[in-house]
């Protein structure tokens, strides 16, 4: 799949977290080229909803190049709810400097 | 750290099991697929003749790490037993992290209102934390989900108390004794599938398993079991260091444990 549609697909994600976006990136996922994963919590802190809605996942292909970042909530029932669940089959990058902790 | 018979933890686990599913009408196991949870339904299954005869739970705050919900998919498949998710809310908790906090106990709270356990099976050991250790085999909690542990029942000749009031549940315990090498050195013995999380890559890995929130990757080289033995026989740290709920107010698990948290 070329960037320029996982772009696509992530840029509807981050106007709205439906599930039908969701499903769109979980289906685009296989043939994205992208392999691994690191969640970050901007402030560090998770205290309220809205911190969920500021966090993201920066995805990086088989090489640990930094290709795209994502939401990891979801929009359900009028909630925002956790949504790392779609990311599977990503492994997390644990690159030692970019840990935060 | 100590290293202890595996078989006579073997065989108190899988009678603390049994009695568990004897003495109780509606029992469920929580399960995190972490390391302590998955060594339980191993030992369930051993205890059942291969079976797991009770629903298991998953506690689902929505952030945890992709490869553990991978992992709850493939095992659960494996081993053929039900899985019920209970979703619990991102909420602002005064007791720290809005991801756990009051949020896990509430969430737990309305599955057993709904599916009417009167018993759980959870997978805390002694040695992981100072209030785990003041815990029974079997722990009565009260209806609001609170741990009265300056009273609790004594646990003598191996009988465990059975009596609740309506509303009530018993935590059962059953791997109470263990100490974390011992639940390696059984998982390499068993050949126990554990998830991938635990293994070293970029020279991090995960020693106790959280959520994507409060679980931070400690530096590690080792990339299997038995890697993992070797570096456990020679650390000097602690196993839930890389868990912040355990830092962010003092004495937090033991008023989070008073209120119900696993």
């Amino acid at each position: 799949m070329a960037r320029a549609d996982i772009q696509a697909i992530v840029d509807a994600l981050w106007k709205d977290q439906s599930e039908g976006h969701w499903k769109a990136f979980v289906k685009a996922l296989p043939r994205s080229g992208l392999k691994y994963y690191k969640v970050v919590y901007p402030n560090g802190k998770l205290q309220r909803a809205q911190d969920l809605r500021k966090a993201y996942a920066q995805l990086y292909d088989s090489k640990q190049r930094p290709i795209v970042k994502i939401p990891i909530s979801e929009k359900k029932s009028g909630a925002v709810v956790g949504a790392t669940y779609y990311m599977k089959g990503l492994l997390t990058v644990n690159k030692a400097d970019e840990w935060i902790s | 750290m100590i290293e202890q018979d595996l078989k006579p933890l073997e065989e108190k686990s899988i009678y603390v099991i049994r009695e568990a599913k004897l003495k109780f009408k509606n029992v469920a196991a929580l399960w995190s697929m972490g390391k302590d949870s998955t060594t339980m339904l191993a030992l369930t299954r051993k205890a059942f003749l291969g079976k797991i005869p009770f629903p298991v739970i998953h506690i689902d705050n929505g952030i945890d790490f992709p490869e553990t919900y991978a992992f709850r998919e493939w095992l659960s498949k494996k081993w053929n037993f039900k899985v019920i998710v209970g979703r619990s809310e991102i909420k602002p908790d005064p007791m720290g992290s809005a991801c756990c906090g009051r949020n896990k106990p509430e969430t737990l709270k309305k599955l057993l209102e709904e599916y009417g356990f009167d018993a759980l099976i959870v997978s805390i050991r002694r040695d992981e934390h100072g209030i785990r250790a003041k815990e029974r085999y079997m722990s009565p909690r009260d209806r609001d989900f609170r741990w009265d542990y300056k009273n609790q029942p004594a646990e003598l000749w191996d009988d465990y108390a059975s009596k609740l009031d309506a509303k009530e549940h018993m935590r059962v315990h059953p791997l109470l004794d263990w100490n974390e090498i011992d639940v390696w050195r059984y998982i390499k013995r068993e050949h126990i599938p554990v998830n991938p999380l635990y293994f070293s890559r970029n020279g991090f890995r995960y020693r106790s398993l959280g959520c994507t929130h409060c679980t931070v990757a400690l530096k590690s080289n080792a990339k299997n079991v038995d890697d993992i033995i070797r570096e456990l026989r020679t650390t000097r740290q602690e196993e839930r260091s890389g868990r912040s709920m355990d830092k962010e107010h003092e004495a937090a698990m033991e008023r989070l444990r008073a209120l119900g948290y696993m």
